[in-house]
């Protein structure tokens, strides 16, 4: 009985190593053969039509070419972005599911231990990033101030509007007004960004913070005043806007919380895979997507779309993950979740 | 009935006990949090408390018919196979998958009923091409497909 | 003058072959989507969206408005002849509909529903043309305080919608709140009450919720009894001639159309409230009002005339903040701005400015859609209500498949399947102890908006944020909504005297 396992077993374990010898070389095209066939599941937190969904379903058909495989939709938005990363997570590791996430709540679900947040990044493959967009800060016509050095110097309340305590307004909001000194207050529960920005324009608020391109969208007509943009750099859509690194003497103290935000906006609407997936198909991944968005007329195409593509390697974006979640000690971790979940709610 | 009219608003009442108990001492959401489940948790539960001392008192309420009538223990053992029947796609759908479990579950419900076999196997095959052709290939849902342990 | 030009210029741009072609594929499928159960106009616009990629503006905007815009008129014939709300809003026609189908009136029901779905559509059209020239301050007049005591008034319907004694109608309200505030506090961001479960973490849903409550139970009686729809109640074959008599009644009721076209618009156009809100709010209105309020629930055709009406009406109203400041009046509305982003057109102030006619041909294409909805749906009456002569043994598995695989769809969530039997349980003791179903509905939907604008009108404005005018007059009706009835009573007692 014994002996018969023993054979059994010897002879599963010896194929396994024949057929594993096979598959070492040739790794390339290896993973190239593998998805021909096959059928990829692309996973998105956004709903549809919204830009998650948007550039998810533009990139298909270009996938699919490249691959050969049949790429199935999925549009995931529960759990505040999260449940789309928890099923990447752990989704078999096969290399067929792949998530196009939200880096600003899933980093932000790291740092604020959120309920319902079940991945480790730091285990997951980076493919690629499609775009990332810088934020900016505008005032709304009734703002008792102009500009941001006359907000800081004043006693009035400036009152902040954003959709959620722990998405990517409320981060962008509370930190930068730490980071200034605003004499902010934060009206927080507005369904979406659309509704906010239908306060912004009434006056009910006094200031909200938009993506680059939302702000684009919703400045027009002198109905927002862009005051700055939160970034080391200005944005290419709002040329004559300084940053905030312009207009004010920043401490370096009070830098930080700027660049840890402006780290969370770096990864932006990024590709990655589960944890386990075989290098070799990672490797293919990261290929075909760079193909895909490093096309040119791929890219002049989405940006006539007015959804632009600003590609980054899988380096640039580990080492964007990296520095907002590695060098985060407990204090600092302890500081930064006051900050966005307690300061500016009094 | 009167039975049933005792049991609904007691269900109420522990069901919003329970959600609310654990909000304030298990989560131990801060008030912000916690304000409307007092506030309609206390309304829900003051309702079906008054609804519930009715019941027990037998007393009818205006703009009820007349007589409801009570349930044989005949009328409750066809109740509750008529739930299983249905409840029993459940596991169909599970086990099965959507494409596989759906027209056999049909196919049994049917037989199980005494429809004939034409009748039965044609409606099935039609549940079947139509779960294939418009919500699979038409719709694109992501139906799971395939029977438990093939996916 | 210039006003009309452009009208009819608007109008002239949709009378091309390649867009009445369009829109006569779309009403189909959007009816379709309407009738099934499950499938609602979210999914269906869900899944139109990719089509649309590469399409011209206006053809590709005619697909997804024409058949969002006719999905309630089929929902009210399933609500009708079924007693299941074809979409969640359909529900509150169930609430006298159904009856009156039992009552051997299914023709007139449907006739009145069908021809009130394409009027108000219609008349919901004609509300946002006449304000487009000053939409903006009609939109901004309408802030977080306004939204909120609107939501309020809804709250105080909940006495007042379905059927039933009213102590259990009161109960029924108060439990829809409770199930809503499961999932995220929209304040503070924290999943309440999520147990651990990550489907909790965003709240109950409201398909299977809808569908649980109404449609199991009517499932349980077919398959329990195995007789058809038509033999339990007293049904006779529906005619073309009782489909006519019904449509004759909305006329016949020209004021109660006109007031719940009205306030389906007006719920259209503030975004906030949620659109499922506008039939029970215009139900419970024309209860309120109606000299023959005691009949409401037991069939009474006010009670489906009004529902439906504001149920397309909305759609209209919805248009207003979407094309005047990309802020969508609804989901749906939410998804319709999806597709203005993907044909690269972006809806604003600046927008209307140069695209005017595109505005005013959008609102055409939502008219004739209606239009051509009901008729097809009226001469198809006859027929579709022949559903209720198949066995219920028949009828029953194949509905609870469609059940299955429409709850499935919506949101790629097996969950949502448990659900609707969870609720089924729910529902089937409520509707066996005349607790009605359709105030716990509108609690549940109101309840979110009530929550986020009272926290965001305390926070923007303080507590004396209800002194702004249209927030006064929302008082002034609301107060009156709840002494209405006692004076009417003293009046006519008085009269009676």
């Amino acid at each position: 009985m014994l002996a018969k396992k023993m054979i059994r077993a010897a002879f599963a374990a010896s194929a396994a190593l024949a057929l594993s010898v096979a598959v070492q070389p040739a790794q390339a095209e290896d993973a190239a053969a593998f998805y021909k066939g096959k059928t990829i599941t692309f996973i998105t937190p956004g709903s549809p039509g919204g830009g998650y969904d948007t550039y998810m379903r533009e990139i298909i058909p270009h996938l699919e070419k490249k691959t050969g495989a049949t790429v199935v939709p999925v549009n995931e938005p529960g759990g505040g972005h999260l449940l789309a990363v928890n099923k990447t997570y752990s989704a078999k590791a096969d290399g067929l599911t792949i998530l196009l996430n939200d880096g600003e709540a899933s980093l932000l679900g790291v740092v604020l231990d959120v309920p319902g947040a079940r991945y480790d990044l730091s285990k997951m493959n980076w493919i690629g990033r499609i775009n990332a967009e810088k934020r900016l800060i505008l005032f709304t016509k009734s703002s008792p101030y102009k500009n941001l050095k006359d907000a800081i110097a004043g006693k009035t309340v400036l009152k902040f509007g954003t959709t959620g305590k722990t998405d990517a307004t409320g981060l962008a909001t509370t930190m930068a007004s730490h980071a200034l000194g605003l004499p902010t207050s934060i009206v927080t529960g507005y369904k979406g960004s659309r509704e906010f920005v239908r306060a912004a324009i009434q006056g009910e608020v006094g200031a909200i913070s938009l993506s680059e391109s939302s702000a684009l969208r919703f400045s027009k007509g002198g109905r927002l005043i862009p005051a700055g943009t939160l970034a080391r750099e200005r944005s290419a859509l709002f040329p004559k806007t300084p940053t905030v690194f312009e207009q004010l003497k920043i401490s370096k103290e009070n830098a930080w919380f700027l660049d840890f935000h402006e780290g969370f906006a770096e990864i932006g609407r990024s590709l990655l895979t589960g944890p386990g997936v075989p290098a070799d198909r990672v490797a293919y991944l990261r290929k075909v997507f760079k193909e895909i968005l490093t096309d040119k007329d791929f890219d002049a195409h989405m940006t006539k779309k007015k959804r632009p593509i600003t590609y980054a390697d899988a380096t640039a974006l580990d080492k964007a993950a990296k520095a907002v979640l590695g060098d985060l000690s407990d204090a600092r971790k302890k500081q930064v979740k006051e900050i966005i979940l307690n300061k500016f709610y009094q | 009935m009167k039975k049933l009219e005792i049991i609904l608003p007691a269900l109420i009442i522990v069901f919003t006990l329970f959600v609310v108990g654990a909000g304030a001492f298990y989560y131990n959401y801060s008030m912000a949090v916690m304000r409307f489940p007092y506030f309609v948790g206390a309304v829900l539960i003051g309702l079906s408390a008054w609804r519930l001392v009715q019941a027990i008192q037998g007393k009818r309420l205006p703009g009820e018919p007349e007589e409801l009538q009570e349930p044989t223990t005949e009328s409750m053992a066809e109740f509750t196979r008529t739930a299983l029947w249905l409840v029993a796609i459940l596991p169909a759908v599970w086990l099965l998958g959507y494409l596989v479990g759906i027209p056999l579950y049909l196919l049994a419900y049917f037989r199980a009923h005494g429809e004939s076999w034409l009748m039965s196997v044609s409606l099935s095959l039609g549940a079947l091409a139509v779960t294939y052709f418009v919500f699979i290939v038409f719709l694109r849902v992501n139906l799971p497909v395939m029977p438990l342990g093939f996916q | 003058m210039e006003y009309f030009t452009l009208l009819s210029e608007g109008f002239l741009r949709v009378m091309r072959p390649d867009i009445i072609l369009i829109m006569l594929a779309a009403i189909p499928f959007g009816l379709i989507f309407g009738i099934v159960p499950g499938l609602s106009g979210l999914t269906a616009l869900a899944i139109l969206l990719p089509f649309i990629y590469g399409m011209e503006a206006l053809p590709g905007l005619a697909l997804l408005l024409a058949s969002h815009a006719v999905i309630y008129t089929g929902g009210s014939v399933s609500a009708i002849i079924l007693g299941i709300p074809g979409s969640p809003p359909n529900a509150a026609t169930v609430v006298d509909g159904y009856p009156m189908a039992q009552q051997g009136r299914g023709g007139q029901a449907m006739g009145a529903a069908l021809m009130a779905s394409g009027l108000g559509g219609v008349f919901g059209v004609l509300v946002l043309v006449a304000i487009l020239p000053v939409l903006e301050p009609i939109v901004l007049s309408f802030g977080s305080p306004e939204t909120f005591f609107l939501a309020l008034m809804g709250v105080t319907f909940i006495a007042i919608v379905g059927e039933g004694p009213m102590q259990k109608g009161l109960i029924a309200g108060a439990l829809g709140i409770f199930l809503a505030l499961f999932g995220y506090q929209p304040t503070t961001s924290v999943p309440r009450f999520h147990f651990g479960s990550d489907y909790l973490l965003d709240g109950f849903r409201i398909i299977p919720l809808a569908l649980g409550l109404f449609a199991v139970p009517e499932l349980i009686a077919l398959s329990a009894k195995g007789k058809s729809v038509a033999q339990t109640g007293s049904i006779s074959g529906v005619t073309f001639g009782q489909v006519m008599e019904g449509c004759a009644a909305v006329f016949k009721h020209w004021w109660l159309f006109i007031k719940s076209s009205t306030i389906g618009a007006v719920v259209g156009i503030v975004p906030g409230v949620g659109g499922e809100t506008s039939p029970f709010v215009a139900y419970a209105a024309a209860k309120q009002s109606s000299r023959t309020a005691s009949t409401y629930g037991q069939g009474n055709i006010e009670g489906v005339i009004a529902p439906e009406s504001s149920n397309n009406a909305k759609e209209g109203g919805a248009l207003v903040p979407t094309l005047a400041f990309g802020i969508p009046g609804s989901t749906g509305m939410a998804l319709l701005l999806g597709g203005f982003l993907i044909l690269g057109l972006e809806p604003g102030p600046e927008f209307l400015k140069e695209h005017m006619d595109l505005g005013v041909g959008l609102a055409m294409v939502v008219a004739i859609a209606n239009v051509m909805a009901a008729i097809v749906m009226i001469l198809l009456a006859k027929y579709i209500a022949r559903l209720t002569y198949l066995r219920g043994h028949i009828l029953a598995p194949l509905l609870l498949a469609i059940i299955v695989l429409g709850t499935y769809a919506s949101k790629n969530n097996p969950m949502d399947v448990v659900y609707v039997f969870v609720f089924g349980a729910l529902g089937y003791l409520m509707k066996e102890l005349n607790y009605s179903r359709a105030p716990l509905i509108l609690g549940f939907v109101l309840t979110n908006a009530i929550e986020s604008y009272l926290h965001i009108s305390l926070r923007s404005f303080g507590p004396t944020f209800f002194m702004r005018p249209i927030s006064l007059i929302i008082i002034g009706l609301l107060v009156l909504g709840l002494v209405w009835p006692s004076i009417s009573r003293r009046l006519r007692r008085g009269r009676g005297a």
